[in-house]
């Protein structure tokens, strides 16, 4: 990390820009795993683990490597037995996706009731700002 | 080498001068694939060593993700100073070039979409950390009543939460100014202390999409606002060029698709 003559810190990170002076590239592993592994575009078609677990691992990885050193040195190590990590199984996939169903369903319901919710006399004395 | 697999780094328009890769992750050989009017930047790995069970073994293995992690931005980075390249997100494995093919053929419109978005434009990292340390009030001479001294000292926490927001409003101030000379701007999270490496605390980790032309522009108004910062206790750090990691993961949620 460099420091020019004014206030201002540089990190050059490319070549073939004339423009930038060219010191060497330092930049901070935050910053390559904060754009590698949590930007850029996903073209997820025929990878070869399911989608929705390509998503969880993606995201527990940038949890952790954004504390992992911080959590080291405080003895903790949940990841190394986290489920999400550690068994990336049907189970876990079909329990997940009943779950969701099942709240979906809920939503559903809750959908279907609001009509009635909204014409009752005594909600609509509890909220008098909702909906009419 | 055995069984392999496709490890893309990020797509670019077909037929375009992309060519003399350095080398990927594990030191191999990396190429453009082309996909009708697409082309991606493909490299092939041991299945063994880079496949599914060794991302989930190696999810929180620091060691193992660093160089897969910088040699991944390192390819993007060398596409980026040649042209416009849409960076792809880790992981990013593919059992085949088949495979891999028609999942740029299915992504197409999307995919260059995003390449028109960032057509003839670079990512600039800008981060503002508070540079000074808070000062402890300094004890107070001889002897006073406590009265007094519990008065100056609630007059000094104050004091220190007015700076504190002020320093706030000037790194949000700092965002918007470079934006203005930006086509696309985004603030994201500060980075952890453990991660930046910097000991002082992060205002502001903003991420601007500039056009080519305009870099030196940029960069000049990143000067001048960092020499203002600094007469306020800021500090300004300008990463960059990038690929533009930032301006094409928007359009993934729409589209993704899971294929069992």
């Amino acid at each position: 990390m460099s420091s020019d003559a004014s206030g201002l810190q540089r990190v050059p990170a490319g070549r073939g820009t004339p423009n930038l002076q060219t010191h060497p590239r330092s930049d901070s592993l935050a910053d390559v795993l904060e754009r590698v592994l949590d930007k850029g575009i996903v073209i997820v078609g025929d990878i070869q683990i399911r989608l929705l677990d390509i998503e969880l691992l993606t995201i527990k990885i940038r949890l952790m490597v954004a504390s992992v050193d911080k959590a080291r040195e405080m003895g903790i190590n949940w990841w190394e037995s986290d489920e999400y990590i550690t068994q990336l199984d049907d189970a876990g996939d079909k329990y997940e996706l009943s779950e969701l169903n099942r709240r979906l369903a809920e939503l559903e319901d809750r959908v279907n009731e609001s009509p009635q919710v909204d014409s009752s006399p005594t909600n609509r004395e509890k909220e008098p700002r909702g909906r009419s | 080498m055995d069984e392999t697999i496709v490890h893309a780094y990020g797509v670019v328009a077909a037929n375009e001068p992309f060519g003399g890769f350095p080398a990927g992750i594990a030191d191999t050989r990396v190429w453009v694939h082309d996909v009708e009017d697409l082309g991606a930047i493909v490299g092939f790995l041991p299945a063994e060593g880079f496949g599914v069970a060794d991302w989930e073994r190696n999810a929180a293995n620091v060691g193992w993700l660093e160089p897969v992690a910088r040699r991944h931005d390192e390819i993007l980075q060398y596409a980026a100073s040649t042209g416009d390249v849409v960076p792809l997100r880790l992981p990013s494995l593919y059992r085949n070039l088949e495979s891999l093919g028609d999942t740029v053929r299915a992504a197409g419109d999307r995919l260059e979409r995003a390449l028109r978005r960032i057509e003839g434009k670079l990512e600039w990292s800008v981060k503002v950390y508070r540079g000074i340390k808070e000062e402890d009030p300094p004890a107070s001479e001889g002897a006073v009543s406590g009265r007094d001294y519990l008065l100056s000292r609630s007059r000094d926490l104050s004091a220190k939460a007015a700076a504190r927001e002020q320093l706030a409003d000037r790194a949000q101030e700092i965002h918007e100014a470079l934006g203005h000379a930006s086509a696309e701007y985004v603030r994201n999270q500060p980075q952890d202390a453990a991660l930046s490496g910097r000991s002082e605390p992060m205002l502001l980790n903003g991420a601007y999409l500039v056009r080519r032309a305009d870099q030196h522009r940029f960069l000049q108004l990143a000067d001048e606002i960092a020499d203002d910062a600094r007469a306020m206790g800021l500090l300004v750090e300008v990463g960059g060029p990038w690929p533009t990691y930032n301006f094409t993961g928007d359009v993934e949620a729409t589209t993704r698709q899971v294929i069992r």
